[in-house]
């Protein structure tokens, strides 16, 4: 699932934005291949991590290119997003147990509105940068969310981030 | 339940901060644009991580059954929040097997099953593979928040044991011992007494009773004649298995199949009011002391229930058994591999001291592998005539032996050894 989000998402992106179609491609397809291999042996990280690696193309082919700001971005976001949880979903529903089918419904209902949700996040931002002064607000808001993301990982690597209760039986994880 | 943050969080933590902090550097918006839906989500999902306080139980339909059939588990879920992703799993030993799929349950507790009076049930029916005392762990449980930031973990309930009765093989006859003991039972004694069965005629002596004078012998002789009984009465039957070592392939070994015959030879022998006591003589000596009647059978079933293979390098033999449990007179049949010296000793020693023996041996070879290649040919030959030498070892001293191995009857063996103990009593001392 995670595998057809990124192309879902690299679709949405490549039609738009035909100036950064070759680097983020290139990106795209290291990325995918290195989801494909993540999602087989059970890597939890795979999923951020492609996406990592998608946007740090995406950042080297706008430098190249000159491109400041493109109506694509929300889109990519909004793609990248559902890529990462989609990798996220397959890896947990690999433990094999009874599910009830509105369990499934539920959780991909919420996934399309978060991606919505962040999709239209991605394109209010892209129209208020457009505007000057929004522009320095977006500058301050980013500064914010930078330190808080920081300070975030900051919390998770001083407390540690493997989960100390008991775990699930072997025959209730997943094989491979 | 105990939280901790996943990894999906300090991974989109790691994504926002480093795409905002390459657009800052870099001066490209479009990086920030990019990773904004990731800190969306962490902006909604940090405030709303609580405790879901769930509760899981599982209760096993019944504590007692019989190997192969079927027992079911009932998970009860209870949860003082709503749960968007409930992960339930009941750690199952490796001889119980949940049907129709893993021993775990996906579950999403929603706002109308929350609530102290609320609880979710499944049902899942779980298969006896084996036999024994077999423990059901406390429920496992690994919650999840909507957005998959953070997870709960606990166990919950309290540990079962589940005991599993090998289900018995199918006897028609069993061994009559040799002798007898002095309490009533269906054994028909060498003595002679008040009975049902006739034995022969003696002449009249002041006492008899009336009643048992034989009027036509007494016409014929001239005197008279009163007829003898065969008392009847129980005897003793020590079950003896050997526990040293085992052949097993897959879901059964030798240990299996002993179990399942004792379990029989317990049954048949309290049915017909003999005394039954068990010896387990293997790394962990068990022992239970000869009784009768149907408690006794399920004491003796359930000890058995605990018998396995441990490894021990400690040399064993017959006194460390304690006394009471081989009484004088008792039949011995021992259910044994062959495969450990300890047991065969302890069998010749039963033998010197006049009990009354018969072996039953569990064939191990059917559970090994054929030999492939010439050095595997050659161990198993030696193997073979090793085991062929011990079996000479229990003859030569008179011990009455069969062999029994896997989808053979299990009266097999003891009609030959009815045979073999007949042909003992004719040869002329």
């Amino acid at each position: 699932m995670g595998l057809v989000a990124a192309m879902a998402g690299a679709l949405a992106w490549l039609g738009p934005a035909p100036a950064l179609r070759v680097e983020v491609a290139v990106g795209l397809a290291v990325a995918t291949v290195g989801l494909a291999l993540g999602l087989w042996l059970g890597v939890a990280a795979a999923g951020p991590m492609a996406v990592a690696l998608v946007g740090a193309a995406f950042a080297v082919a706008a430098a190249h290119h000159g491109v400041l700001l493109t109506a694509a971005a929300p889109l990519f976001g909004g793609g990248l997003l559902l890529a990462a949880e989609l990798a996220d979903w397959s890896l947990d529903l690999r433990r094999p147990a009874r599910g009830r089918g509105a369990v499934h419904e539920r959780h991909a209902i919420w996934l399309v509105a978060v991606t919505g949700l962040g999709t239209a996040l991605g394109v209010v931002l892209t129209l208020a940068m457009a505007v000057p002064l929004a522009g320095m607000a977006a500058a301050v808001l980013g500064l914010v969310g930078l330190v808080g993301g920081l300070g975030l990982v900051a919390w998770l690597a001083g407390t540690g981030r493997v989960p100390r209760g008991p775990d699930l039986p072997r025959a209730a994880r997943r094989s491979r | 339940m105990d939280r901790a943050p996943t990894p999906k969080l300090g991974a989109y933590a790691a994504l926002t901060a480093a795409g905002l902090l390459a657009a800052l550097v870099l001066g490209q918006p479009a990086l920030a644009v990019l990773v904004a839906p990731f800190g969306l989500l962490l902006a909604l999902g940090l405030p709303q991580a609580r405790d879901p306080g769930v509760e899981a139980v599982a209760t096993l339909g019944a504590d007692r059954t019989m190997e192969g059939d079927p027992v079911t588990l009932t998970v009860t879920v209870r949860a003082r929040h709503p749960v968007a992703r409930l992960e339930v799993a009941v750690p199952l030993p490796p001889e119980l097997e949940a049907e129709d799929g893993p021993p775990a349950l996906r579950l999403r507790i929603g706002r109308g099953d929350v609530g102290p009076e609320h609880g979710l049930e499944r049902a899942l029916t779980l298969r006896c593979r084996r036999w024994g005392a077999l423990g059901v762990e406390p429920v496992r449980l690994r919650a999840r928040d909507h957005f998959g930031f953070h997870e709960w973990r606990a166990a919950t309930g309290r540990r079962q044991v589940l005991r599993v009765y090998p289900r018995p093989a199918q006897l028609h006859s069993l061994l009559l011992p040799n002798q007898t003991q002095v309490h009533s039972g269906n054994q028909l004694a060498r003595q002679r007494g008040d009975g049902i069965e006739f034995a022969d005629i003696r002449p009249f002596v002041p006492g008899d009773r009336v009643r048992r004078v034989n009027w036509r012998v007494s016409a014929r002789r001239g005197q008279p004649y009163v007829n003898q009984h065969h008392l009847e009465r129980n005897a003793d039957v020590i079950l003896f298995v050997d526990s040293f070592a085992e052949a097993r392939t897959g879901r059964e070994g030798t240990l299996d199949l002993t179990v399942r015959l004792v379990s029989a030879l317990a049954a048949g022998h309290v049915a017909r009011r003999d005394r039954v006591g068990l010896i387990g003589f293997g790394g962990i000596l068990r022992w239970l002391s000869p009784g009768m009647g149907p408690v006794h059978l399920l004491r003796v079933v359930e000890a058995l229930l605990d018998t396995e293979v441990v490894l021990s390098y400690a040399w064993k033999g017959l006194d460390i058994i304690p006394p009471r449990t081989l009484p004088p007179q008792a039949m011995v049949v021992a259910l044994t591999p062959l495969l450990d010296a300890r047991a065969i000793g302890a069998l010749l020693d039963l033998r010197a001291r006049g009990f009354d023996l018969a072996v039953v041996e569990v064939d191990p070879e059917r559970f090994v592998p054929p030999a492939t290649d010439p050095g595997d040919r050659l161990a198993d030959r030696v193997w073979h005539l090793h085991r062929e030498a011990r079996r000479a070892r229990l003859a030569e001293a008179g011990i009455p032996i069969a062999r029994w191995g896997p989808g053979e009857p299990a009266d097999q063996p003891l009609t030959e050894i009815a045979a073999f103990r007949r042909a003992l009593r004719r040869v002329p001392a």
